[in-house]
């Protein structure tokens, strides 16, 4: 592709002053030609002009695929040295969708969606979870407003076509424009635009983290009211509802006294009942370039408990602790530990 | 010297063939070292030969004699040794015919790992280099290990561990007069790619961001299958 683009390129800009040059001499020309293209390169993988989709309708495509196709498979998560597994299940009626997560390594746990309603299953501890994932229920309605700013900050580069899990799929590269956040690289179903694996790229391109699905059945019969029924069938589980405490940062005491480029705060809160063994419940600040996600959790400093600052990392997910004052901030997000450092640097307390 | 008497068979079975020389003629042990020993005269070693041809027992007990002074001469023996069929089915006769020393029950089998001593086990030179090794080793270990984990205890959770290490940016804020934390975060747990450091608090808040701060256009395509496909149970 880049070399498609590379001649696009030359044919529009540097052919045309390398003909009138000729008469001058070969060589002058020759070298215009050679500069040209090494001119051409970079400024090529910012733009990403030739790319047939942008961003913003790759990434409407793959949200599209999952809001109207029915299908089951088994997915892999490879993710530092570990890895895990489960079994899929989607549907969906064109008004809501319905998704069954059965994991197949570690403890058995089932988790069943519902649009934006999550409820986790338990069997070994004969409990239930349950959410409401906002996170969920806001993409991708932002994709089309004046606030995505993904375009801004990534651009896109495409990969020819492979197969995966028996499906061939376009490769598609989000390639990053500064270093404060990652790549991906997507396999996204040729038809219907499914991702049916993706990959998180650190520098030079390292895989940080994947998933993949290994083997994958479109349009398959899955039922929707199988899985409403079993979403509701909560007989002889316990079940848990977390409560969230919407607030601000402004009434928690706290604010960025510079923003991270490219970083939109999104929501805050608190979650009750958490704090009873650990000290008060931490806040938890989330920000999003609209790819990646940063949180922010604060919580009172325990000098038992905080006792070395240090980063952490999992995969493409690190994590950054420092002492504020008389409170303990743990940055965490899929971001080079440099961004949460840029984070940590910037949140103080205003009272 | 007394003449021996041909027809009375050496010790064992029958009266030692007399030798007045000897004080203690009745021991047959010792007519017959006199007699391997060459130490007999005619008349006596008469009687001895036509003895060990009827005596099977006698002829065993003068052969095992034989090698035994063979062997203490410093040479090879020149009899051939018993065949080791018959050496082993004399080691378990014998056995058997050992006295029970002991009726107490059946000693429980324990599986010790045995080991043969190293070639060089006997070197003393070789013991300092592997105490300082060693000493190296454990020097290394700790010190990873303080580095990062001023504590531990607590339970462990299930799920994906973060690797731990010290920050890039801050010095560490511990210092020698803030208390030990009894209730630590921090665990080290054995895994099979050797033991990790895991911070139990930190996997919560990751199970929290996972949660709550996935805020991508990709969550719903992948992010929410990959997050329900971890095996860290999400937060209560």
């Amino acid at each position: 592709m880049n070399q498609t683009l590379t001649a696009s390129h030359l044919s529009g800009f540097a052919a045309a002053p390398a003909a009138t040059l000729l008469n001058r001499g070969r060589w002058t020309a020759a070298l215009l030609m050679a500069l040209s293209v090494w001119v051409s390169q970079p400024v090529l993988a910012q733009s990403q002009s030739g790319s047939a989709r942008s961003v913003t309708e790759w990434l409407t495509r793959m949200h599209e695929a999952s809001r109207q196709r029915a299908y089951m498979g088994t997915l892999v998560v490879s993710s530092g040295s570990a890895m895990s597994s489960s079994r899929i299940w989607h549907v969906c009626d064109g008004t809501q969708q319905m998704e069954r997560v059965e994991t197949l390594t570690g403890a058995p746990r089932t988790t069943v969606r519902r649009n934006n309603e999550v409820i986790t299953f338990v069997p070994e501890s004969r409990t239930a979870l349950v959410e409401k994932r906002e996170s969920l229920g806001l993409f991708p309605e932002l994709l089309r407003t004046p606030s995505n700013q993904i375009p801004e900050f990534y651009g896109v580069r495409e990969g020819g076509s492979e197969r995966v899990a028996g499906h061939l799929a376009d490769v598609v590269e989000i390639v990053p424009k500064d270093a404060l956040r990652y790549g991906y690289r997507i396999w996204s179903e040729k038809k219907t635009g499914l991702v049916v694996k993706m990959q998180t790229l650190g520098e030079q391109g390292a895989v940080l983290e994947q998933v993949a699905f290994t083997e994958l059945q479109l349009d398959a019969p899955v039922r929707m009211d199988k899985l409403k029924q079993l979403m509701n069938d909560t007989k002889g589980y316990e079940l848990y509802k977390p409560v969230l405490r919407k607030t601000t940062p402004e009434a928690e005491g706290w604010r960025l006294k510079e923003s991270v480029p490219g970083f939109l705060p999104m929501s805050c809160h608190t979650r009750e009942g958490q704090g009873s063994s650990t000290g008060a419940a931490p806040m938890q600040w989330v920000f999003s370039d609209g790819l990646a996600s940063v949180s922010l959790f604060v919580e009172p400093y325990d000098a038992a408990r905080h006792t070395q600052e240090k980063t952490a990392v999992m995969g493409a997910t690190h994590s950054v602790t420092r002492r504020l004052g008389a409170h303990w901030l743990t940055a965490m997000g899929e971001v080079p530990s440099g961004t949460l450092r840029r984070f940590a640097q910037a949140l103080e307390r205003t009272r | 010297m007394n003449a021996v008497q041909p027809n009375q068979p050496p010790p064992g079975t029958r009266p030692a063939p007399a030798s007045p020389n000897r004080t203690v003629v009745n021991e047959p042990g010792t007519e017959l070292s006199a007699l391997i020993d060459g130490e007999l005269d005619v008349h006596e070693l008469d009687g001895w030969l036509h003895a060990l041809g009827q005596e099977e027992t006698l002829r065993v007990q003068c052969r095992d004699y034989r090698v035994i002074s063979d062997v203490l001469s410093g040479g090879s023996p020149s009899l051939r040794s018993e065949p080791p069929h018959a050496f082993v089915a004399g080691v378990r006769a014998r056995l058997l015919a050992e006295p029970v020393l002991d009726a107490a029950p059946t000693p429980v089998a324990v599986q010790v790992p045995v080991r043969a001593a190293a070639a060089n086990d006997a070197v003393f030179r070789w013991k300092m280099v592997a105490g300082v090794a060693s000493l190296a080793a454990v020097m290394a270990v700790s010190w990873g290990v303080l580095g990062s984990a001023p504590s531990s205890s607590g339970g462990v959770q299930p799920g994906p561990q973060l690797a731990l290490m010290p920050s890039v940016g801050g010095a560490p804020l511990a210092g020698p007069t803030q208390p030990v934390d009894p209730a630590a975060t921090t665990v080290l747990v054995n895994t099979a790619q050797g033991p990790v450091l895991r911070d139990v608090r930190l996997e919560q808040l990751l199970a929290e961001h996972r949660q709550y701060g996935g805020m991508s256009a990709l969550q719903m395509p992948a992010g929410f299958l990959r997050d329900a496909t971890y095996p860290a149970e999400p937060q209560r």
